[in-house]
This record gives C-alpha cells, sequence and structure tokens, in this order.
C-alpha cells in the first residue's frame, strides 16, 4: 500500500537516519539564532543546555518516558481490541450499523482531548486516565479504518467462498481478515501519532507522573533547560512511535503478501 | 435518500438509539451504578439551563478565541499555500516544518508561547491557530496542486501572472479541498481555545472546567464538558454549511465528504 517492497527494517533505519538529520540541521539552527539574536536564556536555552539537561535528568526523563510509552501502549492495546470487535458487531448486524454510525460520526466531530478532564475525574489520577485518554483518541479512527476494511472484499471474491460452501467464519478468517489487515494499520497509523501526545495532555491535566506532567512541573519550577530537554524528548519518542508503527505495517503486510 | 422522508426515516433509528441511552444513562446513575462523578443527562440540562448565565459569560471569550484563531490560521494557511504555489521549489521544505511543528506536542509549545508573549489574548490565539494551521495547511496545499491541465496552458497562453492564476484559477479549483480542511479544523479551533484556557486565562470555558474538575462540582464539570462538545459539533456544521452554499455538487473530490 505504502512503499511496497520494502523490508521493515530499511524503513525504520531511514526514517531514523532522516530524523537525526532533522535534529542536527535543528540544532544548528536554534544555536545560530541564539547567537545571532543573543536571546536570553530564560526565554530559549541553546540546545547544549537542553542537552545537558536531557543527560543530567535521564533517570527522571525516562521513568517518565517509560510511564506515557506504557499507557499509550495499554490504551492503544485496549483500543484496537473493542474497535475490531465493534467492527465485527456492525459486519454481522446491519440494523446495530444503521443504528450507531450516525451517532459516531457526529461523535467524531469532537475533539477528544477536551472530554479529558471528565476521564481524569472518573478514572482518578492514576495511569487510568492517560490509558482511557488514548484508547478513547485512538477508538473511532482504527473502528471505522478495520469496518472499511471488512467490507473492502469484492463481491466476487465473497461470492466465491459462498459457492465453495464457506460460513461466516471461515470467509471471515480466509478473505475479511486479511483484507481489512491493512485498513487497521491505516486506522493505526493516523492514531499512533497523536496517541503518544493524548497521553502527555491527560498526564498533564491530572499530574500523573509521566512525560507530560514532568513538562509542566518544569515549566512552573522555571526549569527550562529540563522543559526543552523533555519537550526534545517527547517529540521523539512521539516520532519513534510513528515509525515503529510503520514498520510493523510493512512487516505484517510483506508476511501476508 | 435525497427526499425528506427518506432522510427522516434515516434519522429515526440512531434517534431512538441516542434516547434509549440517554435512558440508560440516567438509569445508571440514579441506582448508583455509575460512578459517582458521572452526572445524569437531567442533572446535566437542568445546570445548564440555570447557570446559564455564568456559563455564557465563560463560553463568550472562547468563541472569540476559537473564532480568531481559526480565522488567524485560515490566513496563514491561504498565504503559505500563495507561496508554495507560486514557488513550487519551497512545497516540500512548508510541509516537513509543517508536519514537525504538528508533531511538537502543543502542551509543550504552549508554556514557551506564554514565556514568550506573556498570558494574553493573543497568546490564547495563536495557541489555537498552531493547532488548527496544519490540517489546513495540507488541504491548501494538496487542493492547489491539483488543477486541470488544459486550463492551466490556457492562463499560460493568455499570459496571466501568477496572482490573476491563483485568484481565478488555483483558488476556486482547489476550494473543494480547502473544505475539508476547514472542515477537519472547525472543531481543533474549540479545542485549541480551551487548552490554551487550561494553560492560563481568567475567564473562558476551559478554565470554568478546570476548575470544576479540581473543585469536583460533577454537574459544572459536565455541562461545561457537553457545552464544548456542542460548540465543536456546531463549529464543524456550520463549516458544512458553507461548504454547501458555495461549493457545487459535483465538484468534491474523492473521499471530501467526510
Amino acid at each position: 500500500m505504502t512503499i511496497a517492497g520494502q523490508n521493515p527494517i530499511q524503513i525504520t533505519l531511514v526514517r531514523l537516519v532522516n530524523y537525526a538529520a532533522f535534529l542536527v540541521i535543528l540544532f544548528l539552527m536554534w544555536a545560530a539564532a541564539i547567537r545571532l539574536f543573543s536571546i536570553p536564556p530564560y526565554l530559549l536555552p541553546g540546545p547544549e543546555a537542553a542537552l545537558e539537561a536531557l543527560y543530567a535528568n535521564a533517570g527522571t526523563i525516562w521513568a517518565a518516558a517509560r510511564f506515557t510509552i506504557g499507557c499509550t501502549l495499554a490504551g492503544m492495546a485496549i483500543s484496537v481490541t473493542v474497535a475490531i470487535a465493534l467492527a465485527l458487531a456492525f459486519l454481522l448486524s446491519d440494523g446495530l450499523s444503521r443504528a450507531l454510525m450516525p451517532l459516531i460520526i457526529v461523535i467524531r466531530t469532537v475533539p477528544m482531548i477536551a472530554i479529558a478532564p471528565l476521564i481524569i475525574v472518573i478514572f482518578g489520577r492514576g495511569p487510568w486516565n492517560s490509558i482511557g485518554m488514548v484508547a478513547l483518541l485512538t477508538f473511532f479512527q482504527i473502528m471505522l479504518g478495520a469496518k472499511k476494511g471488512f467490507t473492502s472484499p469484492t463481491r466476487n471474491t465473497l461470492e466465491m467462498m459462498h459457492t465453495c460452501g464457506a460460513g461466516f467464519w471461515q470467509t471471515l478468517i480466509k478473505v475479511r481478515v486479511p483484507f481489512a489487515i491493512p485498513y487497521i494499520f491505516t486506522g493505526l497509523r493516523i492514531a499512533s501519532g497523536s496517541a503518544l501526545l493524548c497521553a502527555m495532555f491527560a498526564e498533564w491535566l491530572s499530574g500523573a507522573p509521566g512525560l507530560g506532567a514532568l513538562i509542566l512541573n518544569a515549566y512552573s519550577a522555571g526549569n527550562f533547560t529540563l522543559m526543552w530537554a523533555t519537550t526534545l524528548c517527547s517529540t521523539t519518542a512521539a516520532y519513534l512511535f510513528f515509525t515503529f508503527t510503520i514498520a510493523l505495517e510493512r512487516f505484517v503486510l510483506n508476511r501476508i503478501g | 435518500m435525497s427526499d425528506g422522508r427518506g432522510l427522516l426515516k434515516a434519522m429515526l433509528l440512531p434517534g431512538a438509539t441516542f434516547v434509549l441511552f440517554l435512558i440508560l444513562w440516567q438509569i445508571a446513575v440514579e441506582y448508583g451504578i455509575a460512578p459517582i462523578t458521572v452526572a445524569s443527562p437531567s442533572r446535566i440540562a437542568a445546570t445548564v439551563i440555570r447557570e446559564w448565565d455564568i456559563l455564557w459569560f465563560h463560553m463568550e471569550p472562547t468563541l472569540l478565541t476559537a473564532i480568531m484563531g481559526y480565522l488567524a490560521a485560515a490566513v496563514t494557511a491561504l498565504c503559505l499555500g500563495f507561496l508554495v504555489y507560486s514557488m513550487r521549489r519551497i512545497e516540500s521544505s512548508v510541509l516537513t516544518v509543517g508536519a514537525v511543528l504538528d508533531s511538537i506536542p502543543i502542551i509543550a509549545v504552549a508554556p514557551i508561547l506564554i514565556i514568550w508573549m506573556g498570558l494574553s489574548l493573543s497568546t490564547r490565539i495563536t495557541i489555537t491557530a498552531v493547532i488548527c494551521l496544519f490540517p489546513m495547511l495540507i488541504s491548501v496545499i494538496q487542493g492547489l496542486n491539483t488543477q486541470p491541465k488544459n486550463a492551466q496552458e490556457l492562463f499560460t497562453v493568455l499570459a496571466a501572472g501568477p496572482v490573476q492564476k491563483f485568484r481565478l484559477l488555483a483558488l476556486p479549483n482547489a476550494l473543494p479541498y480547502i473544505f475539508v480542511g476547514l472542515k477537519i479544523a472547525a472543531p481543533l479551533a474549540v479545542l485549541g481555545a480551551l487548552v490554551a484556557e487550561w494553560t492560563g486565562a481568567e475567564w473562558g470555558l476551559g478554565v470554568f472546567m478546570i476548575n470544576a474538575m479540581f473543585g469536583l462540582r460533577v454537574d459544572q464539570l459536565w455541562s461545561a464538558v457537553f457545552l464544548a462538545c456542542a460548540m465543536s459539533t456546531g463549529a464543524y456544521g456550520l463549516v458544512c454549511l458553507f461548504e454547501y452554499l458555495s461549493v457545487e455538487p459535483g465538484q468534491n473530490p474523492d473521499g471530501g465528504k467526510s
């Protein structure tokens, strides 16, 4: 579908090299801008200061990153499971689909982050609110992808299965699931870019010990070098997350041919 | 389903489901099945009606921020689109920078913008604009890139200047694509205004929401969230209406109807 025929390791490497090159250029421009306009460090610390802070606080940042990434993974796992189950339910029952789909389309116009405060009062201040937010945010994208995928086999294919005497479940496993995988991954890819940032958002509001809370704490403590270091770290994590999703997609698609 | 009856029939089932959902929700809250932090639909409605004055007082600045940020992002996207249109070489750099800016978490950008610009209305508008910009930019550039070749050649033959070409050929043709971006960005504008207020403001629905959250005033929190959702759905509907009025049917690109 996307970059056919390449192997996942190659894609990952290319994307990582691109990102590293981008970071180097960004650092050079960043340092140059600070020298050129003589920006004081309280407005914008230099990249070397941010890297120093990254090194000095590696333990703290790593713990926070682990929390956030764990929540994101758990949230995505829940949302993929529920999304595929619901897409299957829609496939089984046309009435259910007609009853719920218009509502889902309306719900999709609501930005999920806006209801973050609700999730926080419901799930409390632990990891569960991050997990809930991620699941909620990624759910619709993946569900719509799966639904589209399950209905994507052509009529001819389905009729052939019918002629061969295949039942619903056989058709599902042999035809619909392989057809749906690229669509599910498309949904997953779109969702994965924002999933981590969304988890950070939940932490930012709830104060659960992840990257989002770390940025906010660094900001309120006036520790701007730590704030930049964490920002750098979270952007990198979001990028890696997206890259690994693409690599996984490639790996699976290569496997099923 | 073009006639009114068909539409009515199609809406009946989801409407009934929605009512059923509300009833179940109400029952779940009244019998204590749902956690105490869940407000029942009747309580939410009652709160919205009872405290409408104070809610509206907070909604007004949020709406203002959302609209201003949205317009600022639209103007920026159009200007950048024109730049890219007249200088094709910078397209990939503009898109790369846009994508990177979009992938920096807004909660990291917000404190930085506050450090730079202070806590003010313009900061909140900027945050909103930053959130809205990327989908708009993508759709503007994509729209400007899909021009009918014949018309383009005609404009070249007639020696049209770049501004003429942009205004008379590229922009009208790109309109259906641009509306895709405008539709995606409309709820994001409301979100942007809320997020901007979370980072710091005196009034606004976002402030009200956060205060209600920390004070565990469940009814107020739910009604504020309900109003925020209504605002973003309304914004989406409004842009759809504009699209319906300004784009001829049949001009929609594939996948344009989301």
